[in-house]
């Protein structure tokens, strides 16, 4: 039984004679995890799989609370990071294909042991599964990003000729690739919070938190070993 | 069908305001350069504008999400055609009174892009109550998505035309015949793309001499 709120005298509802309405939030319910045949179709289907990767971090959180289906999902989230992102690199140059792939995907593989053995260590019971799954979920988002963006910096490219500017294509490329790698990371924040009941005490947010800046030097390394820094 | 002409064919009026504040010749060739800006910018952002709803988690399939971009710039451009007269009379009074070298050119552009301005985030709010009530996007949720959206055309939108100049030229430029789309030229004060000018907005280096009504020495 919700309380019904007094009417004060200062309330201009209350002062025109009408009841103020009484807005309730409806409690929310909890996401069903994704089931076996439902990621067993993604990896033939795209589109499936661009939703797992994007639009259900709270059914996805679901899983890894679950432990079900895992595997797949872990496989999906790769074969997404390593596809995704070819389109982009190949507008960056043709023999830059593997370029992006090898920045989002390469620097969480770097990164993933490390969140792995941190968070066993202090305690928090998190399978190397559920670690994949929420790891992976970065560089599947950035790939799913860098694919939108793929035609509007091809279109940069074309349009962007002069050497010499003080804004080239290749500056408006690394605020794209930041962007694609924030929401990734947004994304892996979203699971994480349907997911947290797996590791319910707040120290894997902290591990998580301490990983995000490990993996960020990496990527920034990554990306200037691989000279896309512009 | 008649979303997309009426977008056209509001564009085209709004170009066609725009481009008399220089010369017939602007004027008529906006008449097909603003729908083609427009075109250019949704063909473009297509696959983005799906991505971001997809991350959004909106019930849309990617022909909806072409639907409801296309109507947040067909609700811009009737909004801008809205304005078409506003911006001719301006166009014409200026046009009439300039000193034939830099003229009105930087209040006038000020005008627009505060119109340009006005106009989108308008379009921006009542597209974000569409999908919020057509598809039961939370509100928080509908404004992000809405606005992500008009940041990429904006983006995108903003090199498109900074290739497709020019729109409104300043007078000092009038009896010139310029190319259709002066592409990665050197603008006014150098910059060779959108996201240069922008930059140059901001550190506003001096304009040249012969636009200052300085005496150039050869």
């Amino acid at each position: 039984m919700l309380p019904i709120p007094q009417p004060s005298s200062e309330d201009p509802a209350a002062l025109a004679g009408t009841p103020a309405p009484v807005i309730a939030r409806a409690p929310r319910t909890p996401a069903l995890p994704l089931d076996e045949g439902f990621v067993k179709d993604a990896l033939t289907q795209p589109l499936r799989a661009i939703d797992i990767a994007l639009a259900e971090p709270d059914r996805v959180g679901a899983n890894v609370v679950a432990g079900l289906a895992l595997g797949r999902i872990a496989l999906v989230l790769l074969l997404t990071s390593l596809l995704y992102a070819i389109p982009y690199g190949m507008v960056l140059s043709l023999a830059e294909w593997w370029k992006i792939v090898a920045l989002t995907l390469g620097s969480t593989l770097i990164c993933l042991p490390s969140l792995f053995v941190f968070s066993s260590y202090l305690g928090q019971r998190l399978r190397l599964e559920q670690i994949l799954v929420l790891g992976l979920t970065v560089p599947a988002v950035a790939a799913l990003f860098c694919l939108g963006f793929a035609p509007i910096l091809a279109f940069l490219r074309a349009t962007m000729t002069a050497e010499d500017s003080q804004v080239p294509w290749r500056s408006i490329s690394n605020v794209l690739l930041s962007i694609a790698v924030l929401a990734g990371i947004v994304q892996l924040w979203r699971t994480w919070l349907a997911a947290r009941i797996a590791a319910p005490s707040n120290l894997f947010a902290v591990v998580l938190m301490v990983w995000h800046a490990v993996f960020l030097h990496v990527l920034i390394r990554m990306a200037s070993v691989l000279h896309l820094g512009g | 069908m008649r979303g997309l002409l009426t977008t056209l064919a509001c564009s085209a009026a709004y170009g066609f305001a725009l481009g008399s504040a220089h010369s017939e010749l602007y004027a008529t060739r906006n008449l097909l350069k603003f729908p083609l800006l427009i075109a250019i910018t949704a063909c473009v952002c297509a696959l983005a504008y799906w991505i971001v709803a997809r991350l959004c988690a909106a019930p849309l399939s990617f022909l909806e999400v072409q639907l409801a971009t296309g109507r947040l710039f067909q609700d811009m451009s009737l909004l801008l055609a809205s304005l078409s007269p506003a911006v001719l009379f301006l166009a014409w009074t200026s046009r009439a009174r300039d000193d034939g070298k830099l003229g009105g050119y930087d209040s006038f552009l000020a005008f627009n892009m505060a119109i340009v301005a006005v106009a989108g985030s308008l379009a921006l709010l009542r597209q974000a109550h569409g999908l919020f009530t057509l598809h039961g996007l939370a509100p928080g949720r509908a404004r992000f998505l809405v606005g992500a959206w008009l940041a990429l055309s904006l983006g995108v939108g903003g090199q498109a035309a900074f290739v497709m100049r020019p729109f409104f030229g300043f007078p000092a430029t009038r009896g010139n015949t310029p190319p259709f789309f002066v592409g990665a030229q050197p603008d006014l004060r150098g910059a060779t793309n959108f996201y240069e000018s922008v930059w140059q907005t901001i550190r506003r280096p001096p304009l040249p001499a012969w636009l200052r009504g300085e005496s150039v020495e050869r």
